[in-house]
């Protein structure tokens, strides 16, 4: 018995032309922020390939274990901040991530990157 | 993943099989260590491979399977402890050790190292080499990743397109 090496009759002339074979190294890059931005800038096939609501499960699947911290939520004076703590270009802008929360509210716990807010204005708890 | 058979038993010397790269070079090497390969594992199981006969490998050429046995040997032993739960750190730190040299070559080795681990579907290997280009990439910008990879310049279209994202997403790199 032989085995087959291959189960394509024509290779690809590098392995990045190959979709499954380029996946499998993007799955391979950080969870920062920037990370699949930047690689979805290379070129169109790129950009398809980090598109694709598959690979962005399998992305989240690999690195749900290890994600990376990107900032902390301050209380102060009823409000509730958000600050980051990654340098450019992974930082989040303040504005970007903000609560809306427009009324007295406090953090009353977090665990496993959730936050429970209590909404003392709106009578609501938030997740 | 379990050894052959006939692979390293108590009685005897480790069973060899022969593997024939694509320009006819002929490889001898421990069972155990080929059957990291999920394609060459079923024959070699089968009793394909020993004696006179070689297993022809007409994708892989010398350069590149001397290269992928060499992983091979290395990952053996601790394959066939089922992943190695008893590895001491020693062990484990000598095999990252191993692997972080292994990954210490030039790009155009790397990528025939990508093609022969997908077409031999070494798991271990596959992950290893395409770490190794993830590595390459992380934390660079767009044009940076590409003259990394020896892509070509992009046209002025892609440029185009390039600089609307930047002019969008440019918040993010202030």
């Amino acid at each position: 018995m032989t085995p087959s090496t291959s189960h394509r009759s024509s290779q690809p002339a590098t392995p990045l032309e190959n979709d499954d074979l380029l996946l499998n190294i993007l799955l391979g890059l950080p969870p920062t922020p920037s990370s699949l931005h930047e690689v979805s800038l290379v070129c169109r096939r790129w950009n398809r390939l980090v598109s694709d609501p598959g690979f962005r499960r399998r992305f989240h699947a690999r690195h749900c274990h290890n994600p990376p911290l990107l900032g902390f939520l301050k209380p102060s004076l009823g409000e509730i901040s958000f600050t980051s703590i990654l340098d450019p270009p992974d930082c989040v802008r303040r504005g970007r991530f903000w609560l809306s929360l427009d009324g007295r509210s406090h953090i009353i716990s977090c665990r496993h990157g959730l936050v429970l807010i209590h909404d003392q204005s709106r009578l609501q708890l938030l997740v | 993943m379990a050894a052959p058979e006939s692979g390293d038993g108590n009685n005897g010397a480790a069973r060899m099989v022969t593997l024939i790269s694509s320009d006819n070079t002929r490889f001898e090497v421990e069972a155990a260590a080929a059957s990291l390969s999920q394609t060459l594992q079923l024959t070699i199981l089968d009793g394909g491979g020993g004696g006179g006969d070689g297993i022809p490998l007409p994708n892989v050429d010398s350069a590149t399977l001397s290269k992928v046995l060499e992983y091979c040997i290395k990952h053996a032993p601790a394959a066939a402890n089922g992943g190695a739960p008893n590895a001491t750190a020693v062990d484990r730190a000598e095999l990252e050790r191993f692997d972080n040299e292994f990954v210490n070559i030039d790009q155009s080795v790397l990528y025939s190292l990508i093609m022969a681990a997908h077409n031999l579907e070494i798991e271990g290997l596959q992950s290893l080499v395409a770490k190794k280009v993830a590595d390459m990439i992380k934390g660079k910008s767009p044009m940076e990743i590409r003259r990394t990879l020896g892509f070509p310049d992009p046209t002025p279209e892609e440029q185009a397109e390039m600089n609307a994202h930047m002019l969008e997403y440019g918040w993010a790199y202030e």
